[in-house]
């Protein structure tokens, strides 16, 4: 019986907001934003209102399936305030970071960097290390992300911030369907292990 | 149960793996239902079912039956009396394994 591994898949089962394809529509909520946001005043409301109701579906169905595949669990009281400082922190990380760079480089930044979305990366894996460990898949989506956040590839008359939002989307994306197959091969482990199925009495 | 020498004991209630997989993932949350300990445990759902009645009897577990968006959910807990056992049945095996290591010469 291997103690340790079947504790730590039961500890590590994240709560309902990190449980990965979450991540899809959170992504297609991204993609709606920068598409409306892509010049100074939002336009086009109804692909926002079409998108949103789309992400809303697709809430709703991800649920349906965790709860009738993998079913609920309430984390200890120390993993949720965990959770808690993990998702407060993380945002001080990116808010600090992104105003950080806008002070140092203007408003917005003189230079044809995206700090919103470098910022962001930052911020994420923050929420990872204190939360389910950052994997490798995190480190290779999420600091590609901050590298092309950095590098001068990012316009200066286009409006960034709205223009990050779909990297940002597709990084939500992939990572959250990175952290669903681990999440699915976690659980396989615990059942591949010698456990007699049996019902002897004791 | 089974009695070692120097007050050694193994609690063969928890000892049968299904169960002892069922408090073990207990032990790592503060409630989960059916379908959660038959997706990490492995154990069929008939086997699941009776594992779980004979720890409620020996008062080990709490289950509360309730209704989820209309839907009945089998709610599980680990009592004190439960949370205690588990822990002191993996000391209980520690110890068991530290001392079947064979000295260093």
């Amino acid at each position: 019986m291997e103690r340790k591994q079947i504790e730590a898949v039961a500890l590590n089962y994240p709560p309902q907001y990190v449980q990965g394809l979450y991540a899809i529509p959170i992504g297609i909520g991204w993609f709606m934003t920068g598409l409306t946001n892509l010049i100074s005043q939002p336009t086009a409301s109804w692909i926002l209102v079409g998108g949103l109701l789309l992400c809303l579906g697709a809430w709703l169905g991800i649920t349906r399936y965790y709860q009738n595949n993998f079913g609920r669990a309430t984390p200890t009281k120390s993993r949720r305030i965990r959770y808690g400082l993990a998702i407060f922190t993380s945002f001080v990380v990116f808010i600090g970071a992104d105003q950080l760079t806008r002070i140092m480089f203007g408003r917005p930044p003189d230079r044809p960097m995206s700090s919103y979305a470098a910022s962001w990366s930052l911020g994420m894996l923050v929420f990872f290390g204190m939360t389910i460990g950052v994997k490798m898949h995190h480190i290779v989506i999420w600091g590609s992300l901050f590298v092309i956040g950095v590098l001068p590839i990012w316009g200066l008359n286009a409006n960034r911030d709205a223009i990050a939002a779909f990297p940002i989307g597709v990084a939500i994306i992939l990572s959250g369907l990175m952290d669903h197959r681990l999440l699915v091969r976690a659980s396989n482990v615990t059942r591949n292990l010698t456990l007699e199925n049996n019902n002897d009495e004791a | 149960m089974t009695k070692h020498k120097n007050e050694l004991i193994v609690d063969r209630l928890i000892h049968e793996p299904g169960r002892l997989s069922i408090m073990t993932v207990l032990s790592s949350v503060e409630s989960a239902d059916f379908v959660f300990l038959e997706r990490l445990t492995g154990v069929t759902k008939g086997n699941l079912s009776s594992h779980l009645t004979k720890l409620e009897a020996a008062g080990l577990i709490k289950i509360e039956k309730r209704f989820v968006l209309k839907k009945p959910n089998t709610n599980v807990e680990l009592t004190p009396l439960g949370r205690k056992r588990i822990a002191n049945y993996w000391d209980q095996l520690e110890k068991l394994k530290n001392r079947s290591v064979p000295p260093s010469e």
